[in-house]
């Protein structure tokens, strides 16, 4: 079904992005690429993930799908060295994966597609603020809330055309204000406002620090896009994040 | 499908009446509306239980799991959740209360659909936290629960959160199932309980009973590799009123060990805990000598593990524990604690069940297929109704550092899981332990509102200070429940969440079955199964024991280990 060799390093960036909120995914393969699309178990935070044929050194694949577990795939490109490449084909059974990096050979299992959990629908959503800003700058902004609190709000303010991130604990607060000049792109024709649980924001810190450029789609009280391209603008990475809504 | 509301509303009618008639017609129409999974799933449900008895697989969700999915789910912290168990009583209850407001929003809120969820999910989602483990399995849990949380009502997250505890305080127990299953489908409710005893899985009898009837019943039998339940002894108040009451019994030492139920299947050996874990992987000496010793395809075999010291004594049940369910250094720890296994009763072979046979039968039988290795034998039995034979064997087991002596029915047949008379136990009375009350917790369920859990501790006079030795909850009636809360009322230093602190003024009489070592409690021991005998009023905390005392009585338990 298919035949690959990549750069250990991009495979493992685009296998973390999801890994950070499901531990089993299932790949989507097309003559194009592979997708990944899945949800956390409660429900809450979302990922898409493509990565384009271009990303690859060779590609040759067939439409289909494969179960996977990430967790223990990336512990075994975790074997891999800098600048190591690696093969991955299925064997004839469709089974199980045969890995190849530098001079080590796997082979693994994989999981019954039919046994991963059902991939999310994708909510249809207006979210009309988009701010683009470095991804070290959204994830010390998460890092300092997490200090603080276990919420926080993020929120465009159109008067002093700048993006917010604010969390309250119950004795601090924490407070980064970004400016229009300080970010990359500031678009929001009104105010926006969510509130979001930092554990889920963590979780996808882990991924997004590297990305030059994030971007953000906000509105009020709904749930946050974040976008990031990897492997040199061959793939995109969108997490959905579901906000938190004080109502009856 | 059936949605998880509806189950939800069945267990709200069961508890809001009392007749177990009525109760048993309830759950009767709901078994017989539901699908054939749904079934399977709800026969184990309705009294509280996620898997099948037979089954490895438990929830795993600690009250701490559970309030953190709570509260994120609601917005609160986990203290105001515990804070609302203390007050409420009930897990469930407070579940209800916080999630009636919810602020974490999950993606369903975004669909234009009715949230609900089925039965079938339900199960599914504690089957994924039942089998997550490793690294980030607390958090999949936590989030697993969260999304059950956030797709159902407050009134439906009563029971999710029940379940979870494996707690659904409902009243149903296996005997209701039992009855339910033969009226839904109906049969025989003595067929439903035969087929339950067979495969201790009311979800197969409930299914069978549906598709096959009756006939499908009785060819329910025992299946190797799944485990029955042990049947169980009570305690015989004497030598002499167990042979009055039995006439003529068999003998047998009560090994100072640990439960076993063997499964062998041609090459394949499995070991069963008495709580029906699967030890194989941790005992594979015993596996070994079983494979040598055993002359017969297939056989289920009941026995007792006993760790053996260099002194030829047992000892004590947590050294021996160490070696049960552990996963590394194996071979280390069977030179640092070797085993025997004892073998005693026989429920299966080669296909047939033979927990219909008379104890005289199975013995023989037994003793056909076993071939004594040494650290592997065939319990000495002696049918006898002599006393005075019976005193020397029970004291030649005492002396061997055993716990006494098993006087069994020769004529009984195998019940699994009963605690009937058939079996019963002779053993040494413990002296007893006066402690100081230090500490509490408040109760749940039918111990709400009431100090439920009392921790003690013993005096340790060098350092004018106390060291916790346990907690005891058991042998407490709810007439005294109400006088200690009352008093403890007055006691109470500090309360945190559920847990209290008591200025140390009341002293209880306790009885235990063992000390152990432990490092949980700062005595350095711990009280096996400690039962509460009243208030010495006549002592003050001064007069409590002390840590000396405890560990002369420790000493004195004869099981020292002597490496």
């Amino acid at each position: 079904m298919f035949s690959l060799e990549i750069e250990s390093d991009k495979l493992k960036e685009a296998l973390e992005a999801a890994e950070v909120l499901v531990d089993e995914c299932k790949l989507n393969f097309t003559p194009e690429g592979f997708t990944i699309r899945a949800v956390d178990p409660a429900n809450v935070a979302m990922v898409t993930l493509e990565l384009q044929r271009e990303a690859f050194i060779n590609y040759e694949a067939s439409e289909g799908e494969i179960g996977v577990d990430l967790k223990k795939l990336l512990d075994l490109l975790a074997m891999s060295r800098k600048d190591d490449v690696v093969n991955l084909q299925l064997d004839e059974t469709g089974h199980k994966l045969l890995i190849h990096i530098g001079d080590l050979s796997y082979t693994t299992s994989l999981l019954d597609p039919s046994t991963v959990r059902k991939e999310p629908k994708i909510p249809k959503l207006e979210l009309p603020s988009q701010i683009i800003l470095p991804g070290s700058v959204l994830v010390r902004a998460i890092k300092a809330a997490d200090k603080v609190g276990s919420y926080l709000w993020m929120k465009v303010d159109n008067n002093l055309a700048a993006f917010i991130l604010e969390a309250e604990g119950d004795t601090d607060h924490v407070q980064l204000t970004l400016s229009k000049d300080e970010l990359i792109t500031l678009q929001s024709e009104t105010d926006a406002r969510s509130l979001f649980s930092i554990e889920y924001l963590l979780d996808i810190g882990k991924t997004l620090g590297k990305a030059n450029e994030v971007r953000i789609n906000l509105a009020n009280d709904h749930p946050v896009k974040i976008q990031f391209t990897i492997a040199d603008g061959c793939g995109e990475v969108s997490y959905l994040i579901a906000p938190r809504v004080e109502s009856d | 499908m059936t949605d998880f509301s509806e189950f939800a509303q069945v267990c709200q009618k069961i508890e809001k009446i009392p007749g177990s008639i009525e109760t048993t017609s309830i759950i009767s129409d709901f078994l017989a509306q539901i699908d054939d999974d749904e079934l399977y799933i709800v026969a184990h449900f309705i009294r509280g239980k996620v898997f099948p008895q037979w089954s490895d697989l438990e929830p795993g969700i600690g009250p701490n799991l559970l309030y953190t999915a709570i509260a994120r789910t609601a917005g609160i912290k986990v203290l105001d959740v515990k804070n609302m168990v203390r007050d409420l009583g009930d897990i469930g209850a407070a579940a209800r209360d916080s999630l009636k407001k919810k602020t974490q929003v999950s993606f369903s809120a975004f669909f234009k659909e009715e949230s609900s969820i089925s039965i079938k999910e339900v199960h599914s989602r504690f089957s994924d936290i039942a089998t997550s483990s490793g690294r980030g399995s607390q958090s999949a849990k936590i989030r697993n629960l969260q999304y059950l949380f956030s797709n159902v009502s407050p009134e439906e997250a009563v029971y999710i959160s029940r379940l979870a505890v494996e707690e659904l305080r409902i009243g149903v127990g296996e005997g209701l199932v039992r009855d339910a299953i033969a009226k839904a489908f109906n049969v025989d409710t003595e067929l439903v309980e035969r087929g339950y005893m067979l495969t201790n899985d009311l979800g197969t009898v409930a299914l069978t009973a549906r598709k096959e009837g009756a006939k499908g019943l009785s060819n329910l039998n025992i299946k190797i590799n799944r485990p029955i339940k042990m049947m169980l002894a009570q305690i015989a108040e004497s030598i002499e009123s167990a042979v009055s009451d039995i006439g003529e019994v068999a003998v047998e030492w009560k090994f100072d060990g640990a439960r076993v139920q063997i499964h062998k299947d041609y090459d394949h050996i499995t070991l069963y805990s008495r709580r029906l874990e699967n030890v194989t992987n941790s005992l594979p000496e015993l596996v070994k000598k079983l494979k040598q010793s055993v002359g017969a395809e297939q056989i289920i075999l009941d026995g007792e593990v006993v760790a053996v010291g260099r002194n030829g004594k047992p000892m004590p049940f947590q050294q021996l524990l160490r070696r049960f369910r552990r996963k590394y250094d194996i071979q280390q720890m069977q030179e640092e604690i070797p085993l025997t296994l004892n073998l005693f009763d026989i429920m299966y072979i080669n296909g047939r069940s033979l927990i219909d046979l008379p104890l005289t039968e199975r013995r023989k039988i037994l003793a056909v297929h076993i071939q004594n290795l040494e650290g592997l034998t065939l319990a000495e039995q002696n049918i006898t109704g002599d006393t005075g034979t019976i005193q020397r064997i029970y004291e030649s087991a005492l002396s061997a550092g055993h716990e006494g002596v098993m006087l069994k029915n020769p004529s009984s047949l195998y019940t699994p899981g009963k605690r009937g008379k058939n079996w019963l136990k002779i053993k040494p009375i413990m002296e007893t332990l006066d402690l100081v009350v230090v500490g509490g917790e408040w109760g749940e369920g039918r111990r709400a509102h009431l100090i439920g859990s009392y921790t003690l501790a013993c005096l340790d006079t060098e350092n004018n200070t106390h060291l916790y030795v346990g907690k005891v909850g058991t042998g407490i009636d709810d007439k005294q429940l109400k006088e200690l809360t009352l008093s403890f009322k007055q006691l109470v230093i500090t309360e945190k969440g559920k847990e209290l602190q008591f200025e140390p003024r009341i002293v209880f009489e306790i009885a235990y079955e063992e000390i152990q070592k432990s490092s949980n409690y700062s005595a350095g021991y711990a009280l096996r199964f400690p039962r509460f005998l009243g208030v010495r009023a006549d002592k003050s905390p001064q007069d409590a024991d002390t840590i000396e005392r405890v560990e002369q009585l420790y000493i004195k338990q004869g099981t020292v280990y002597i490496p």
